[in-house]
């Protein structure tokens, strides 16, 4: 009974410390808000389209391993960097500053600099969010157990300007044109003027709302989907869009900033983080329709629309964090290095902190004059991430396999046949990347071309994933594949597993040099097979040549099956096949010559 | 010492015997003696029982039998066409080989890729026999089996039957540290490949490359230019190695009348070179 009693003391206190006391925000966040169909929203919107949202610097910030100091390197050319001491529990990004927390006390940073702006004691309560205009601070606090929220401005001296309270779930606020922008209950966002505390507008938004924030010089409300407030927010249908529910965003769909909000360092190395950013003003969508996940040291980006991953690299050590920016996205490692990764997956290094961090933020809102590359998806995109041994890299890279399986095209399918014939691959990830390639119903001519390889000890060729690709190449009728098949089933370099496969393709697929291969295969084998892969194998080829091949075809196969020397199991296989699909009547075009 | 006599006198009638016997069963040119039509079918018949010890058996006196074995290639290859267990291939491949070599050519063909490696083993060591057109394309392909001892088998038979057409092959596998590709190489290269002799001698152990030295010193054709014998030479004339002093003198006393002049003057200059080592 003595605890909550004496938190909320604390809080009274820190609440007004160096500013006056306590005031509720009577008219901020009524119910009795007037219902005017938008008007009080385009009202306020014509108001604030006046002023220009300004781009802050392009800077990379972080929070230290022992997370005792929050540092930030410039990304604008001049690699200035600069470090704060300060405890961080969470840290964002806004304008020209970094707003940190910890130990009840949030600091405003100028990002050029690294000087204090201004310190807030703000007591055992979260950080929401904030937003700073260049002249003044706006926090979002939200109360723990005891519930509610606060919304606190204050100016560079610390000074509050205004402060409201709520017993309303208050979201991450937006602060332009001296209007701050606040999100609550997840639907409603009010626009309340800094100077008199009324609220000028109230936005009904048909997202679900959590976060108001700046980026690329316009204004957004949402979560997972977005709301633009342009002229268009009192519109029975407001400028809205989200992130499809593709495979590799899984749960994370968050479509805010990462740096928007803040970071809180227990989430800073959750397994999976996204990067996005929303388009300039009057575009529609995300920068470059392109979004990126984190996974561990793994960067990839994916296309919005389709969903295609359009490459995956892993640049450096387990990644802190990033950014993305038009024309491709920053990523900051733990050893604090940062890497630049274009559109078309080039990486380059750009930059480094001067010490190991526990995670890390990139805004940048550099306007990049070079519409940015957009790459096919080639091995060298995806190699790094795809042959790595890290097993904790496994899901993506099952993921990956299974987003190139529906590309349908040549250049996916020859990724998926480097790596399913690749040495280094992890057990896993080649058993994928032979299941998709089975599964493949395109990418015919790339296959046919990957057959014309074999496993050779001069020229260093491992054996290709022969077996995966007749199965697909039989399902797609590919008759153009069966020479280089029927090579394979006789090469005593291809994998046993793939023998099975390739021999049904050729049942499928053989014309008469084919048949003769074939012939050769159930001689050396109908007595010789050794295990199943082998057995089955020449089953499928006496098969073929009984229900396909010239009478003398018809006629070795019968006395084989009735030869004791006739590997039992072959004998077996082949009584069931052509217990089924009787013997030939011999097709003239492939008996041979 | 009686009882040393004794047992002097045992092993001395013991040995007799034995070397009687040896010299029975392995008389040069084996039984001159036809097999009778009776024999020839029980041993058709035992060959077709698909029993691994007649059938070995059969074979064995099939191959012994310089007068009759040719009349049985056709069973033989006929045995191979049908299939047979890869615990008996090589042995009625090497058999096939002995009794009739061109008709079993394109039975090793087909053996050469079977899965079994001691199957393909068996058909490179017959290819090699061959020195036909197939058969050193057959030998090439073999080159670049995963199995060392075929891919040594199939180089030995190239370098025998002159191939030069597999010189780059060869050249590629010396330097991929394949010591055995050495000396067909030295049989076989013309011109460019020849170049790795040269690197050969200056940097493998003279144990690794005499032989191929000794080989390519032995050609006398156009193929083996005289410049890549003057390099090998001032290559093996930087070893300060004993060895290498013996084995140049001995090189320029083995050295054909045919060598040029630039050759024996090269020789000359490789021994003087190596003067400080002992001979």
């Amino acid at each position: 009974m003595r605890r909550p009693a004496f938190a909320a003391l604390v809080l009274a206190a820190c609440f007004g410390c160096g500013g006056p006391a306590f005031e509720t925000g009577a008219r901020a966040f009524s119910p009795s808000f007037p219902v005017d169909n938008g008007a009080s929203i385009a009202r306020v919107r014509a108001r604030v389209a006046k002023t220009p949202i300004p781009r802050g610097p392009d800077v990379a910030v972080g929070i230290a391993q022992d997370r005792n100091s929050v540092s930030a390197v410039l990304l604008d050319g001049t690699q200035h960097a600069w470090a704060y001491a300060h405890r961080v529990d969470q840290l964002l990004i806004t304008g020209d500053v970094v707003v940190a927390s910890g130990d009840g006390e949030a600091v405003v940073v100028d990002l050029r600099t690294g000087r204090p702006l201004s310190r807030r004691k703000i007591g055992p309560v979260r950080l929401v969010g904030a937003s700073d205009d260049g002249t003044m601070t706006v926090l979002t606090l939200r109360r723990g157990g005891i519930g509610g929220s606060s919304v606190v401005v204050f100016d560079r001296s610390g000074n509050v300007l205004r402060r409201i309270e709520s017993d309303e779930s208050l979201g991450a606020p937006a602060l332009v044109g001296g209007v701050v922008f606040v999100p609550w209950k997840t639907q409603s966002v009010s626009a309340i003027e800094v100077t008199t505390g009324e609220e000028l507008g109230r936005f009904t938004s048909p997202v679900v709302t959590e976060s108001a924030f700046t980026s690329n010089g316009s204004i957004f409300f949402g979560d997972q989907e977005l709301v633009r407030f342009d002229d268009a927010i009192s519109a029975a249908r407001p400028t809205r869009f989200a992130l499809p529910p593709h495979a590799f965003l899984g749960e994370t769909r968050r479509a805010v900033p990462e740096s928007a909000v803040p970071l809180e360092v227990s989430d800073a190395n959750r397994p999976s983080r996204l990067l996005v950013k929303a388009a300039p003003d009057p575009g529609l969508g995300f920068e470059d329709n392109v979004y990126y996940t984190i996974n561990y040291g793994a960067l990839t980006a994916v296309d919005v629309g389709s969903g295609h991953p359009l490459w995956s690299v892993l640049p450096g050590a387990d990644a802190a964090g990033g950014g993305s920016y038009h024309g491709g996205a920053y990523l900051c490692d733990v050893e604090g290095r940062i890497f630049r990764v274009a559109l078309d997956g080039a990486v380059s290094p750009t930059g480094r902190f001067n010490r190991p961090l526990r995670s890390c933020l990139v805004r940048s809102d550099a306007v990049v004059t070079v519409p940015p590359h957009r790459p096919d998806p080639t091995t060298k995109n995806f190699s790094s991430v795809l042959l790595s041994s890290r097993p904790e890299l496994l899901p993506l890279q099952l993921s990956l396999l299974d987003a190139l399986g529906k590309f349908g095209t040549d250049e996916a399918a020859q990724v998926l046949l480097d790596i399913a014939e690749a040495p280094k691959t992890m057990k896993d990830v080649s058993d994928r990347a032979r299941t998709v390639i089975a599964s493949l119903r395109t990418g015919r001519a790339a296959m046919v071309t990957r057959l014309g390889n074999h496993a050779d000890f001069l020229a260093e060729h491992p054996a290709p994933a022969v077996g995966p690709m007749a199965e697909a190449l039989a399902t797609m009728g590919a008759r153009e594949a069966a020479p280089e098949l029927a090579r394979h089933l006789l090469d005593p370099a291809t994998a046993e597993a793939d023998l099975p496969a390739i021999a049904r393709a050729l049942r499928a697929l053989a014309g008469a040099n084919e048949l003769a291969k074939l012939r050769q295969f159930f001689a050396l084998y109908r007595v010789a097979a050794r295990g199943p892969h082998q057995e089955a194998a020449c089953a499928v080829a006496g098969e073929a040549l009984a229900t396909q091949g010239s009478p003398e075809d018809v006629a070795r196969v019968d006395k084989a099956q009735n030869d004791v020397s006739t590997n039992a199991e072959v004998r077996r296989l082949l009584a069931e096949a052509l217990a089924k699909a009787p013997r030939n009547v011999p097709n003239p075009s492939r008996t041979p010559p | 010492m009686g009882r040393f006599l004794r047992v002097l006198a045992w092993v001395v009638v013991t040995e007799s015997l034995a070397r009687a016997a040896d010299s029975s069963v392995a008389a040069p040119g084996g039984q001159r003696k036809p097999f009778t039509a009776d024999q020839r079918s029980a041993l058709r018949r035992r060959l077709e029982t698909g029993d691994e010890g007649a059938v070995r058996a059969a074979l064995h006196e099939i191959v012994g039998n310089e007068a009759s074995r040719r009349e049985f290639g056709p069973t033989l290859a006929a045995l191979l066409d049908a299939g047979v267990p890869a615990s008996l291939a090589p042995s009625l491949l090497s058999a096939l080989g002995t009794v009739d070599g061109a008709l079993g050519a394109s039975r090793f063909i087909a053996y050469a890729d079977h899965r079994d490696v001691i199957v393909r083993r068996a058909a490179a060591t017959e290819l090699s026999k061959l020195h036909t057109v197939p058969a050193r394309a057959a030998l090439a392909v073999l080159l670049r089996d995963f199995d060392g001892d075929v891919r040594r088998l199939s180089a030995a038979g190239l370098g025998d039957a002159a191939a030069s057409e597999a010189a780059p092959d060869l050249a590629r596998l010396w330097e991929r540290g394949e010591r055995y590709a050495l000396v067909p190489l030295a049989q076989v290269c013309v011109g460019a490949p020849c170049a790795s002799l040269t690197k050969a001698a200056g940097a493998a152990p003279l144990a690794d490359t005499s032989a191929a030295v000794q080989v390519f010193f032995s050609r006398t054709d156009r193929g083996a230019p005289d410049s890549v014998k003057v390099d090998v030479l001032a290559a093996l004339g930087a070893s300060k190695a004993p060895a290498v002093r013996a084995f140049l003198t001995d090189l320029s006393e083995r050295a054909p009348k045919a060598s040029s002049a630039a050759v024996r003057a090269a020789l000359e200059g490789a021994v003087r070179a190596t003067k400080g080592a002992p001979p």
